[in-house]
C-alpha cells in the first residue's frame, strides 16, 4: 500500500511568490508547485501569502508573511514552517494555527502570540481579512479580529477590534428559546459573518447574518431560496445588530461560503440532488451561473472574489467569476470555464480559492 | 475586462488605513494589493480608489468633515 504523493499545481496573484512557484510573476494557467508523499488536510490563503497543512500536522507556507514564522525563510518556495498544527486560516495579512486541536496561535507583524487554550477541540476555523473565527466540536464559536461592523458578535460585545477570542453568543435574538445555539458552519465576507445554526430544543437550523449594510441582500435572497416561508425574517442588520430566518426543513446545506461580497450555498432539497446557489455582487460574474454544466459537483471553493468546483468523476476543475490574474485560466471573463483537466492518471482531491489565486490538489490514480 | 468603468464595491473611510507620510488611504483589494487616493482627492470630491495592480476600483463613502481628522494628522 501506500503511495499517497500529492501534487499542487497553482495560478493567479502571485506577487510576493505566494504561489511557491520560485518566482513573483502571476500566472494564468495552473502550475506545478509542489508534490508531497502526504494527504493535504487544508490550504489557507492570505493577502500575500499561502499555507499548506498536511495530514501529518506539518505546516508549510510560502509568501510574504511566511516571514512571521521565520525571517530566514525563502518567500517564494514552500517550506516547512510549524509542526503538530491541526487547523489553519489566514487573513490580509496574519495567520492564525491551533496546534494539537486546543492551543490557538496567532502570527502577525507583531510576533508570535499564543491566544487561548480551548476546552474542546476544534472543529474548524474561518477566517476573513481581519478577522477569525473557531468553531469546536461542541458548536461553540470563538472570535477575534474587526469586529467594526458587529460581525462577529453582533450587539453582544460592541468593541470595533477584539484582540483576544472571546466566545460568540446569540442572545441578541429576542426569542428566550433559543439557548444553546451550535454553530454548524459560518462565513465570512469582506464585513458581514452568515451563521449556519442548529437550535437543539426546536430542531431547528437558523441562518443569521451579522454586519452593518447588506447592501447586496444577500439575506433576503437566502431567505427566498432556502427559508421557511411559514416564518418572517426577523431582526434587522446594523451595527451590533443580527437578522435571520429559519431554513426550510426540507431543504439540506452542505456547504456555505464566502467570497468578499457574495454568498454561496450548496444544498439538497427533499433529496432532489445537490445545488449550487450563489447571493450577493455579481458586476464581475461572481454568482454562480451552472446552466452550461452538463457534470455534477463533487466540492467547490471560493476566493476572494473567484469561484472553483470540481466536477464528479474528480478530473476537471471550472472557474467563475473575477479572473484578472489569471485565477480562473487564460480566457477568462466570469462565466463558468474549465480551468484543469488532468491527463487521465491523476484525480482532483480539492481546490482551494485565494487572492485572486487558485490552489489544485491532485494524486495518482490508484495501479 | 471590458468592464473597465464598474465600481467593485462601497467601502467606508473609517475602514481605511491612512498614513500622513503619503497622504493616502488604502485597503486591501481583492487581488492581495491596495486600494488607494490621496487625502486631496478626497478633498476635491473624487470618491473612487484604484487599485495599482489591477482594474478594480471602489467608491469610498465619507462626509466631508470626515476628513479634518485626517488632515490633522498630516504635519
Amino acid at each position: 500500500m501506500g503511495f499517497l504523493l500529492r501534487y499542487i499545481d497553482c495560478c493567479g496573484s502571485n506577487g510576493n511568490g505566494q504561489l511557491g512557484l520560485n518566482h513573483s510573476e502571476d500566472i494564468d494557467r495552473p502550475t506545478f508547485s509542489l508534490a508531497v508523499n502526504q494527504e493535504v488536510e487544508d490550504i489557507a490563503i492570505g493577502g500575500n501569502h499561502s499555507l499548506i497543512l498536511f495530514k501529518n500536522k506539518n505546516l508549510f507556507a510560502s509568501g510574504e508573511q511566511c516571514g512571521f514564522f521565520d525571517p530566514a525563510l525563502d518567500s517564494d518556495r514552500f517550506d516547512i514552517v510549524q509542526k503538530d498544527v491541526t487547523h489553519v486560516c489566514a487573513g490580509w495579512d496574519f495567520t492564525a494555527i491551533v496546534k494539537n486541536n486546543v492551543s490557538v496561535f496567532l502570527y502577525d507583524k507583531n510576533g508570535k502570540r499564543h491566544l487561548i487554550d480551548l476546552s474542546e477541540n476544534a472543529k474548524f476555523m474561518r477566517s476573513s481579512l481581519h478577522s477569525v473565527i473557531i468553531v469546536d466540536n461542541k458548536g461553540s464559536a470563538f472570535a477575534f479580529g474587526d469586529n467594526k461592523k458587529g460581525q462577529l458578535f453582533g450587539d453582544m460585545i460592541t468593541d470595533k477590534i477584539v484582540p483576544e477570542p472571546k466566545k460568540i453568543t446569540f442572545e441578541d435574538l429576542p426569542n428566550s428559546s433559543f439557548n444553546g445555539l451550535m454553530v454548524l458552519d459560518c462565513c465570512m465576507g469582506r464585513d458581514y459573518t452568515i451563521f449556519y445554526l442548529y437550535d437543539e430544543e426546536k430542531d431547528t437550523n437558523i441562518i443569521l447574518m451579522r454586519c452593518k449594510t447588506d447592501r447586496f441582500s444577500i439575506l433576503t435572497n437566502m431567505y427566498s431560496t432556502i427559508g421557511d416561508r411559514d416564518h418572517e425574517i426577523q431582526g434587522s442588520v446594523g451595527v451590533n445588530k443580527s437578522q435571520w430566518f429559519f431554513v426550510d426543513k426540507h431543504v439540506k446545506i452542505n456547504g456555505l461560503k464566502s467570497m468578499w461580497s457574495s454568498v454561496h450555498v450548496w444544498y439538497n432539497k427533499d433529496d432532489t440532488g445537490n445545488k449550487l446557489v450563489s447571493f450577493g455582487n455579481n458586476v464581475y460574474g461572481q454568482k454562480y451561473d451552472g446552466s452550461k454544466l452538463e457534470e455534477e459537483i463533487d466540492s467547490f471553493d471560493v476566493g476572494t472574489e473567484h469561484g472553483l468546483l470540481v466536477t464528479k468523476d474528480k478530473h476537471k476543475v471550472y472557474a467563475w467569476g473575477w479572473g484578472e490574474h489569471g485565477n480562473c485560466g487564460p480566457s477568462s471573463d466570469g462565466s463558468l470555464k474549465l480551468l484543469f483537466q488532468d491527463d487521465g492518471e491523476r484525480i482532483v482531491q480539492n481546490v482551494f480559492g485565494g487572492y485572486a489565486n487558485t490552489f489544485i490538489v491532485t494524486s495518482r490514480m490508484p495501479m | 475586462m471590458s468592464e473597465t468603468e464598474t465600481i467593485y464595491d462601497q467601502i467606508e473611510i473609517e475602514d481605511f488605513t491612512f498614513d500622513p507620510d503619503t497622504q493616502l488611504f488604502t485597503y486591501p483589494c481583492p487581488c492581495g494589493d491596495r486600494f488607494q487616493i490621496s487625502i486631496y482627492d478626497l478633498q476635491d470630491g473624487e470618491n473612487i480608489a484604484v487599485c495599482p495592480s489591477c482594474s478594480l476600483m471602489c467608491e469610498i463613502i465619507f462626509d466631508e468633515i470626515d476628513l479634518q481628522e485626517y488632515l490633522d494628522q498630516i504635519s
